[in-house]
């Protein structure tokens, strides 16, 4: 016990913070070349480049971002914390797996890496505060000794939890927690909003929340509701004995991780103004919208489609809005900026303005719409307005075409849906991850 | 940065300080700055694209093609001023999905109301929605259809939007071809003469209470600033000083001078006032001193203090 205190983290320094935010608006001007330095890339595709300059128009534009990252091995150290559900119908393979999953998690972390453990029940408890990953015994000693108990505070554990990762986040870590439930919240605050709004407070605070649910009794659209919030990942666990391998997955994303606290901010031109961002809620300021994304993994592709009405104006080439994605880079934590500029040729030319449609971007909107019809279809399936004759119908059809578009993990879980809801079971809870992936425009 | 740079090589050789002096005489700060030929704003020699507009800066607008006047469409604006939601007339779907106007809010339903314009006069009625639509306050039931005044509020479920009227359509349409010619020089003193011609009270002229003028940067057109407000706008009969310009709103800015102080306040303009090439919002005062450059959509005017 002793050795554990030499382990404090002492807290976060405010200048360092301050220095790199410093950095990124004196290296906004570099950002548009050095490309292969940066930890993410940004390509903006307008669904036309030609547009037609006598009338008002709407386009969609697409919005590209990719984790480049650079050499493998070279990761952020985590800022993690498990907050774990120990609610009375944990009881049994449940607990001892979870156990299982916490113990394998320790070994994966290395002594630079930040954990701490919150286990909630009638209400949420600190098993072990934020520290080192040194003495790796004894924090599994902790997990160990982790019982069922009764009822659910899902409120407590995330306050209590993302409280320890934000009392030592750092912009030199990856600052997360995992949420693992199996239930209804049945203790302390248990509204949807009030949960969801203390999500909300933990993001603007630098921690993002996975949520882990698993078997059949949790609320998924609640889980779903954080993951969406927070910009972190949303999995849903149906057998006792694969939660190891989902908590294996999830710190592998983690530790894949190139650029946190991404935003994306549209800046549009005079005539121009952004009438929606797919799938998400913009905040609009003086001709400009800004989303919040979720963290981008090295080699793994996000997509936004902003949609704009477009004023009509003199012929001409105009860049109509400079997109610019403002992250922090997981490997130098120094805050940095992706800029690209979306051209549209404004001319008179039916013929001319029929020939710049682009492809990829209407594929890319059919399958951000995918997104609203599984909404629709599990909405459907919830009130039972839509029969399950029906809903398999939907979704054959959803998935016929994201094979097309080449979105074979998301086909898959839409096929895992299918079977079970032939197997006379609800798609939920799997669906809802779906749609997340697809929002996220994830690839 | 590259201003730095010339800077530095104004100092160091006589020649260089040549090169930069010789353009045009009455810009000398100006001198390296680029304006954009489709919107008129001035650019740092370093940007591609216009910091406005967006024009590609290197290359020539097609000519003749006339800027239809956006300024007079009745809209929904949000309570911020960040947003606007023009309505055409006819039919106008409000709603999460596939609207005319789309308005991504989760207390919003799909289809949540129509805005039907007609003549002059707006109508609102709810189709539906989970929860209501509401004209300043009073719920709308059934299929119940609302008058919506200028400058009433309109909320769809609990998002507030206000709404406001069309600028009441004129026969303007000689005022716009003349606007619409590229020649400006004889046009301008046209138009002058137009508008002595017309309801200008000759006695306003002669106030004694004047503090100041307004005088286009190519010395063409002045106008005069008097004491209290002066309303500045496209519209003839209801401002102090007419810009003709179509990029100028019906109601654009006001110009105040009162305890010896002038500010200049955007009165909800659509393409924008500027001062010394700052843009500014919407119904904020900005104080002005003599020598001040005023931008009213594309017309810049300086203000010669009396």
């Amino acid at each position: 016990m002793n050795d554990d205190k030499t382990q404090m983290i002492p807290p976060n320094d405010p200048n360092k913070t301050q220095m790199s935010a410093g950095a990124f608006s004196a290296d906004m001007n570099r950002t548009q070349m050095a490309g292969s330095m940066q930890a993410l890339t940004v390509e903006c595709v307008p669904e036309n480049k030609y547009s037609q300059s006598t009338a008002d128009t709407r386009q969609n534009v697409l919005v590209k971002m990719t984790g480049t990252g650079t050499a493998m091995g070279a990761r952020m150290p985590l800022n993690l914390c498990l907050i774990l559900d120990r609610s009375g119908s944990m009881e049994g393979p449940p607990m001892e797996y979870m156990k299982r999953a916490c113990s394998y998690v320790v070994d994966l972390l290395e002594p630079n890496d930040i954990l701490s453990i919150v286990a909630f029940t009638d209400q949420a408890e600190l098993i072990m505060p934020a520290r080192r990953v040194v003495n790796k015994q004894l924090i599994k000693q902790h997990i160990d000794m982790l019982q069922v108990g009764n009822t659910t505070d899902l409120y407590g554990g995330i306050q209590l939890g993302a409280g320890q990762v934000a009392s030592v986040a750092s912009s030199g870590h990856v600052n997360r927690a995992l949420l693992f439930t199996d239930g209804e919240p049945t203790a302390g605050i248990k509204d949807f909003s009030s949960i969801v709004g203390q999500v909300a407070e933990q993001k603007s605070r630098g921690v993002t929340l996975t949520a882990l649910g698993f078997g059949s009794d949790y609320n998924e659209e609640l889980l779903a509701a954080i993951a969406k919030r927070s910009g972190g990942n949303y999995y849903y666990i149906t057998r006792p004995e694969l939660i190891p391998e989902i908590f294996r997955k999830e710190l592998e994303t983690l530790m894949n991780v190139v650029a946190r606290n991404v935003k994306l901010r549209v800046n549009t031109s005079r005539w121009v103004q952004v009438r929606q961002i797919y799938n998400k809620l913009p905040t609009f300021g003086h001709r400009s919208a800004e989303v919040t994304l979720a963290d981008i993994e090295r080699g793994q592709t996000q997509t936004a489609i902003i949609e704009m009405e477009l004023g009509n104006r003199p012929g001409g080439k105009y860049r109509v809005a400079k997109v610019e994605v403002i992250y922090d880079d997981s490997v130098t934590a120094a805050a940095e900026s992706v800029s690209g500029d979306v051209i549209v040729d404004f001319n008179t030319d039916e013929n001319l303005i029929a020939t710049g449609v682009n492809e990829q971007v209407l594929r890319e909107i059919e399958v951000a719409e995918a997104s609203r019809n599984l909404e629709k279809t599990v909405m459907g399936m919830r009130t039972q307005q839509v029969s399950p004759a029906d809903a398999v119908r939907e979704l054959e059809k959803t998935r016929m075409m994201l094979i097309d578009q080449g979105k074979t993990l998301q086909a898959q879980d839409i096929q895992n849906a299918i079977d079970q809801i032939k197997q006379g079971g609800g798609a939920e809870k799997t669906l809802m991850g779906t749609i997340i992936d697809l929002d996220r425009g994830k690839s | 940065m590259d201003m730095d740079k010339t800077a530095i090589g104004a100092f160091d050789t006589g020649e260089a300080t040549q090169m930069i002096s010789a353009p045009t005489s009455n810009a000398t700060q100006m001198a390296i700055n680029v304006d954009c030929p489709v919107c008129r704003t001035p650019n740092p020699p370093s940007e591609t694209y216009c910091i406005d507009c967006g024009f590609l800066l290197s290359s020539a607008p097609e000519t003749a093609v006339e800027i239809e006047q956006i300024a007079s469409m009745a809209k929904l604006v949000t309570t911020d001023g960040a947003r606007e939601f023009p309505l055409k007339p006819g039919i106008n779907t409000v709603g999460r999905e596939n609207t005319d106007v789309l308005l991504s809010h989760n207390t919003v339903s799909r289809n949540h109301a129509i805005i039907t314009i007609e003549n002059d006069a707006a109508w609102v009625e709810d189709k539906g929605s989970t929860n209501g639509t509401f004209v300043d306050g009073s719920k709308i039931s059934g299929t119940e259809k609302v008058e919506m005044a200028d400058g009433c509020e309109v909320m769809f479920g609990s998002l507030a939007l206000k709404y406001s009227a069309p600028e009441v359509v004129e026969v303007q349409e000689p005022e716009y071809d003349e606007a619409a010619c590229e020649d400006t020089d004889e046009l301008m003193e046209e138009v002058e003469c137009a508008v002595c011609d017309e309801e200008i009270d000759e006695s306003v002229r002669d106030t004694p209470a004047l503090v100041g003028k307004l005088v286009s940067i190519d010395g063409l057109l002045s106008f005069d600033v008097q004491q209290g407000a002066n309303s500045i706008g496209r519209r003839q009969g209801e401002n102090d000083i007419v810009i003709t310009d179509p990029y100028c709103s019906g109601r654009h800015a006001r110009l105040d001078y009162a305890d010896g102080v002038f500010t200049i306040t955007d009165i909800g303009s659509t393409n924008g006032t500027k001062l010394n090439g700052a843009k500014l919002d919407i119904d904020s005062p900005h104080e002005l001193r003599d020598g001040d450059e005023i931008a009213i959509g594309n017309s810049v005017f300086r203000l010669e203090v009396a």
